[in-house]
């Protein structure tokens, strides 16, 4: 008798294990497949000069899985960590490199020319595609993808820095805009895991 | 009796060697892990982290940082404002209260590092931090380069 309430609390704090494992399978299994957002509308062409000074079409690499990302070479912190993201998602995925193209696009024309971006993107690995343009380029392919980006702290025409949309984007190979990781989902290995689902 | 002697000492070597690292850090500032992200191709620009911690018994701010192989080096933090765009500021000081520890890690506070004056060879540069009370306290750095780099960015909100 002495010792039931001390049972009681045992049995109370295992039953309640129990249940919390239970609760957190059952969400496992119900909640979606995959790691990014689900985002599912069509990605639409664009076309930009990559770091090599050729022309990329985004349609002639249909079929093959895209990661896409919007950012800049003067940026000390957050895009120089995307694109160590990006290099260790293409380490992830290793020999199935061949289906997944992983674009980085400037905001930044008016600094990012092919020049600086062949010597910045290859840097971070040379699977990696930096891509450039005119300003009405870069403004119409950014509008479409609804990416937000503008100058700020501007001290002169060639110090400022940008606010832009941190997130990566997955393309899958069917040319829709699938999957969205903002900016506290980018675990390399959980990203990695989306795309050999979806190749 | 000399074997109890010896047993013992080695016990308190032993202890005083395991000291509580609060104990021996006891009214200092502390710097963990300090590293600098290698600029990437031509670029002048980057950015430094570290874990600062302080175990003194006073609230204290970093208020500056200079280098002797860096042309400028500003406290600046990264944060996502409510419309989920990137932004960074320059902060005039980072609080770090009695006790506590302040992470400088990729996409949050850090220094944000230009105009590099030391040799690219160079594996660790000093750097000099100010604190509004503790003063100043030199560290260096480690250069890291793309391939040791830590995966675990992610963990930065």
């Amino acid at each position: 008798m002495k010792y039931l309430p001390k049972k009681i609390i045992s049995i109370f704090i295992l039953s309640l294990i129990v249940f919390v494992i239970f609760f957190m399978l059952v969400l496992k299994f119900k909640s979606k497949t995959y790691y990014g957002d689900i985002y599912k509308k069509d990605a639409a062409d664009f076309s930009l000069t990559d770091h090599n000074g050729r022309q990329f079409k985004l349609s002639d690499h249909k079929g093959k899985i895209v990661l896409m990302n919007f950012g800049y070479t003067s940026c000390p912190d957050v895009c120089p960590t995307t694109l160590a993201i990006l290099r260790n998602i293409i380490l992830e995925i290793e020999d199935s490199n061949d289906n997944l193209i992983v674009l980085f696009i400037t905001v930044d024309p008016e600094r990012d020319t092919v020049e600086k971006l062949k010597s910045y993107i290859p840097y971070f690995h040379n699977e990696i595609v930096g891509l450039t343009g005119n300003e009405e380029d870069i403004r119409n392919v950014a509008s479409i993808y609804n990416i937000i980006y503008f100058k700020e702290d501007e001290k002169s025409d060639k110090e400022y820095l940008m606010s832009h949309s941190p997130s990566v984007y997955l393309i899958n190979k069917e040319g829709e805009l699938f999957l969205k990781y903002p900016q506290h989902k980018l675990d390399p290995k959980e990203i990695s895991k989306d795309i050999k689902l979806l190749m | 009796m000399n074997k109890l002697s010896f047993i013992i000492a080695i016990i308190f070597v032993f202890l005083s060697s395991c000291g509580n690292t609060d104990e021996k850090n006891a009214d200092k500032i502390v710097v963990t892990n300090p590293w600098i992200r290698q600029a990437p191709g031509n670029s002048d620009l980057t950015a430094g982290y570290m874990l600062i911690s302080n175990y003194t018994n006073y609230d204290d701010k970093l208020i500056n940082a200079s280098s002797n192989c860096i042309d400028s080096i500003k406290l600046h933090t990264t944060y996502i404002d409510s419309k989920e765009l990137v932004r960074m500021k320059m902060l005039n000081s980072l609080e770090i209260k009695s006790g506590m520890s302040v992470d400088l890690k990729p996409g949050g506070h850090h220094l944000m590092m230009e105009g590099f004056k030391c040799k690219i060879n160079n594996k660790e540069i000093p750097i000099k931090l100010y604190f509004e009370k503790y003063g100043e306290l030199t560290i260096n750095a480690a250069i890291k380069k793309i391939n040791e780099e830590n995966v675990d960015h992610h963990k930065h909100h």
